[in-house]
């Protein structure tokens, strides 16, 4: 073994001294005669008869030579040349066939490079860290509900302070900011961090400092960190920019560097979806009051580096002890004690929902070019038929079996490669448009181009796609009989030729099912969820985030000035505020308790709390605006003025506390007893506040006309966002200091909000119709190609009186029998497969009857189709014609 | 030529080559040749077509090594040293060889 590789070294080395070796051995045989005659010399031989028995002894001398360029592989190389000479030959002749193969094949391999060029960004490419490996997410784990949630920075302190495991810890929480530049405002995505923040991910500044850790202690000035697209933009790349102060939302900090250029931060929370799905350009430290250590409230994310070679089960167990530790020692604020703790994996917590379907569509997108191969592979068979009678001359003139079917292999490789270049070329040049359509709430796809990854893989698959369409057609074709090859005219076919096409044709048939049987149910899951009754109204509403200067003390708040100016436009139906922005998933809620709060005693069953209430504060127009039907009682009256003074329910919280009663005049406490009692006036209809996907949530609906930080909505008489600039000089009119943050209708939220669905649910989608179409030209062509061979049969039979009916009935019969022994065995495989899909659907299973009946038939009716077009064709050839063409 | 004065099996070629250059230093390849064909009294004829493909082969492998050298009738040609590894593989090949011989010897005697 060890002597092989060390041979293969050698030939390796030796390659350019070809020629140096060649008159080495030259001089060394012509040496080996010349001891040779000069021995027949001494034993009396004259020169004549000496040199010429020196020959004789010594054998041919080419073939010497010929044995020992064997021996040192240039004949491999040779021969490899000649087979590139012939192939480039072949393709050049038939141009057709070679056009059709290499678009076939660009089409599958560019495809399959589109596709993991994604993958590579998102899954493959280490996370931007140094050893993001040991960089891990924590959270507090609620005990009674084992939920997670974000941390207080009493935790995070005290985790910080005793983790020993822990290399460092850094807490961080996503916001943004208001920055004003010349009279102009604007929102700026940023976090607010701990002191630990960037020495925890191991980032340095490009200019200046970065947040350190004295910046987190009392008294130290607050301090802000500019990424560098901050700087170039709005500071104009200014070196004295740093030390200076930035205002941001009335607060001054200090500006104390800028980050590095290639700084993409991938953390949970990061990309700020209110904003637009935007990465932070402001990082400033922690303020003093949220770095109080008496607040409960738990909103920073923590992420720590753990030490080298410290195992993940033993983090999570010293986190556990940490956190049992703190809750018997009791001392945090209320609430925060009694938490547990949560270690996940950055990597698993950043990447673990988008894994499945990456691998979904590399799946698909791998179908595809399996079909394509087999297409091709059907090219090449037929091809090679037609050339056994070359095939066989060549083996009688010498050209061994491997000879053969290396030079087929090389052929097929040709082809593989040049499509790969084309399919990896246009890859290369349209990495843009791909990164463009992938949803940008897929992680780190602002990542994505063509590296030296994607080169390998695409060189790679075109190397096994060449071997694997080209091998068997290969093989077949080299399986010389000589004698009967050279005597056989084509006419016969063949019986085994005939299995291996209807292997290809069940196998194409297989698997444009899978691909189909997918797609299908990804569709039917996504229109099913475009489909959802949200239940409130879709259309016409518009959504504006406000931040309004507060009313000052004892004046009214100008939300209600800001409603009525806006009711009163022409083209507006009505107008109302809500607290924070439905089917973003961050309405806040908190847990309603439910024990000494009822009048009378919970419902059997009901435990201490109920989990996860909605608290919506809404003004009175809320129901009518958003078409929420108001099921019992009634809703709020404007007259009633602020505070909570009456309550709406939704309908299954209704249900929840008071089942089988009737819930008006019900009453309820907020908080604990010492709040007033409150009436609950309606019930509201359920509605799926927090998205289409997430089931309708309970609800309590408070009266609160006042805030500055809210929502505005307004339905218009007609969908059109004419009004917009209308509407937004009415609220600056009102309230000239206001900030609009952003302007959305609720048809695009809800439309952004399946941006991942409806991605996978296309791409797999158009794989799945170029499968078919692939599988429909293969079963084409199989189809015409077999016609073809029995032309002489059905020659004979319209001659002896055939109708072309039962002609392209026997034609069919026998394509339709591979075609349903394809169609059941891609339906075993899909109902294998699609278990896989299961956490991407919504709303129906994974192996849906109905589903899977239409895309059967579907295929079945393809199949036939195509199937259709040349036994029509044979039949109505003239006999005399195909009899003659022999 | 006869059949007594037959081709030599692959393996055993190795065989000889490298004992010879291990007993009698470096040579070149007419003298590897000549002296096996000596050793065997005329039974074993080395064609170069033969000789020098072996050569090349034990060269590849790193048994053996070429050097230029002056040849007796003082001519320049490549002389063949034997290797440390060559020796290694000698001394193997020779084991399993008279293992071999002593197995086959066992049968035809007929136990």
């Amino acid at each position: 073994m060890l002597a092989s590789i060390r041979a293969f070294f050698w030939r390796i080395l030796h390659l350019n001294g070809l020629k140096k070796s060649e008159a080495m051995l030259d001089g060394e045989l012509e040496f080996h005669l010349q001891m040779e005659t000069e021995q027949n010399l001494r034993q009396g031989m004259n020169h004549v008869e000496a040199r010429r028995r020196a020959l004789i002894a010594i054998g041919g001398m080419e073939q010497t030579k010929e044995a020992c360029r064997e021996m040192r592989g240039i004949r491999f190389l040779d021969e490899f040349q000649q087979d590139m000479r012939y192939a480039g030959r072949m393709l050049r002749r038939n141009p057709g066939f070679t056009f059709v193969t290499i678009l076939t094949l660009a089409l599958g391999i560019g495809a399959n490079a589109a596709v993991f060029s994604v993958v590579n960004a998102v899954l493959l490419r280490p996370l931007p860290y140094e050893n993001p490996g040991s960089l891990v997410m924590i959270y507090q784990k609620d005990l009674k509900r084992g939920t997670t949630q974000n941390v207080s920075y009493f935790n995070f302190y005290n985790w910080r302070a005793t983790g020993r495991d822990f290399e460092d810890m850094a807490a961080y929480s996503p916001g943004s900011f208001v920055y004003e530049q010349s009279g102009a405002k604007e929102i700026i995505p940023g976090a607010s961090i701990s002191g630990t923040f960037f020495s925890t991910l191991s980032i340095h500044a490009a200019r200046g400092r970065t947040i350190l850790a004295s910046d987190e202690k009392s008294g130290a000035p607050p301090v802000a960190v500019i990424s560098d697209r901050f700087w170039r933009e709005r500071l104009g790349s200014d070196p004295s920019a740093i030390g200076r102060d930035l205002e941001l939302g009335g607060k001054r900090y200090t500006i104390a560097g800028v980050l590095p250029r290639d700084f993409r931060p991938v953390l949970p929370g990061l990309l700020n979806r209110e904003l637009g799905v935007d990465l932070p350009q402001l990082w400033v430290s922690l303020s003093p009051e949220r770095r109080s250590l008496t607040d409960a409230t738990s909103w920073l994310r923590v992420v720590g580096r753990t030490r080298p070679g410290v195992h993940f089960d033993r983090v999570r167990a010293e986190m556990d002890s940490i956190a049992t530790r703190l809750a018997e020692e009791n001392r945090g604020p209320f609430g925060v004690a009694k938490s547990g703790v949560t270690v996940v994996p950055l990597r698993e917590e950043i990447l673990g929902k988008v894994e499945d379907p990456m691998k979904l569509l590399l799946g698909a997108v791998g179908l595809v070019l399996l079909i394509a191969c087999a297409n091709v592979a059907n090219l090449f068979f037929a091809r090679a038929l037609g050339r056994e009678k070359e095939f066989a001359v060549r083996a009688l003139a010498g050209a061994n079996r491997m000879r053969l079917l290396r030079q087929q292999l090389t052929e097929s490789g040709l082809l593989a490669l040049i499509a790969g270049g084309i399919g990896f070329a246009v890859v290369r040049w349209g990495i843009d448009l791909i990164a463009a359509a992938c949803p940008r709430t897929i992680p780190r796809t602002d990542e994505i181009n063509v590296d030296i990854r994607v080169f390998a893989f695409a060189l790679v698959l075109s190397v096994l796609t060449g071997i694997l369409f080209g091998l068997a057609p290969a093989i077949r074709a080299t399986r010389l009989d000589l004698n009967s090859a050279l005597k056989r005219a084509y006419a016969d076919g063949g019986k085994p030729r005939s299995l291996y096409r209807s292997a290809l044709m069940v196998s194409e048939l297989s698997l444009a099912l899978v691909l189909a049987a997918g797609a299908g149910l990804l569709i039917n899951s996504f229109v099913r969820l475009m489909t959802i009754d949200p239940g409130f109204q879709r259309k016409n509403l518009l959504i504006f985030q406000l931040s309004l200067s507060p009313g000052s003390e004892g004046q009214a708040s100008p939300v209600q000035d800001v409603l009525r100016q806006i009711n009163a436009l022409p083209g507006v139906v009505s107008s109302c505020t809500v607290g924070s922005l439905p089917l973003t998933g961050e309405a806040g809620w908190s847990s309603l308790r439910t024990k000494g709060l009822l009048e009378q005693a919970p419902p059997v069953g009901l435990g201490d709390t109920i989990d996860e209430v909605d608290n919506a504060r809404v003004s009175s127009g809320y129901f009518r605006t958003m078409g929420i039907p108001i099921l019992r009682g009634r809703t709020f009256t404007e007259a009633q003025g602020d505070g909570a003074s009456e309550l709406i329910v939704s309908e299954s919280l209704a249900h929840l506390l008071w089942p089988g009663e009737e819930p008006i005049g019900k009453r309820l406490h907020l908080g604990d007893r010492s709040h007033p009692w409150i009436p609950v006036v309606g019930v509201a209809r359920d509605v799926r506040q927090h998205g289409l996907q997430q089931a309708p949530r309970l609800t309590l609906y408070k009266l609160h006309q006042g805030g500055s930080y809210l929502s505005l909505i307004v339905q218009v008489r007609s969908d059109s966002t004419k009004l917009i600039p209308e509407i937004r000089s009415r609220i600056l009119s009102v309230d000239k200091t206001a900030l609009i943050r952003r302007t959305q209708r609720v048809e695009d939220i809800l439309w952004d909000s399946v941006d991942q669905p409806r991605f996978y649910s296309m791409l797999v989608g158009i794989f799945a119709v170029l499968g078919t179409l692939l599988a429909a030209v293969g079963v084409y062509g199989i189809v015409s190609f077999s016609v073809g061979l029995r032309r002489r049969e059905i020659g004979i039979r319209v001659a002896l009186g055939a109708r072309p009916r039962e002609l392209v009935r026997m034609v069919l019969s026998q394509l339709m029998k591979s075609a349903a022994f394809g169609l059941c065995a891609g339906l075993l495989l899909s109902l294998i497969f699609t278990r896989f899909l299961a956490s991407l659907l919504f709303g129906i299973g994974p192996q849906d009857t109905p589903t899977l009946i239409v895309v059967t038939t579907v295929m079945a009716l393809v199949s036939a189709l195509s199937g259709f077009l040349p036994a029509v064709r044979a039949a109505k050839a003239d006999p005399i014609e195909s009899l003659r063409s022999e | 030529m006869t059949q007594s004065k037959s081709e030599v099996l692959q393996g055993t070629l190795d065989l000889l080559v490298l004992k010879t250059l291990e007993s009698l230093g470096p040579m070149h390849g007419w003298g590897v040749a000549r002296r096996i064909q000596q050793v065997s009294e005329d039974a074993l004829q080395l064609s170069q077509g033969t000789i020098y493909p072996a050569l090349l082969r034990l060269e590849q492998r790193g048994w053996i090594s070429p050097e230029w050298g002056t040849s007796e009738n003082n001519r320049k040609v490549r002389f063949y040293t034997i290797t440390k590894a060559g020796r290694r593989q000698l001394r193997e090949e020779t084991e399993s060889w008279e293992r071999m011989m002593a197995i086959i010897n066992r049968v035809l005697e007929g136990a």
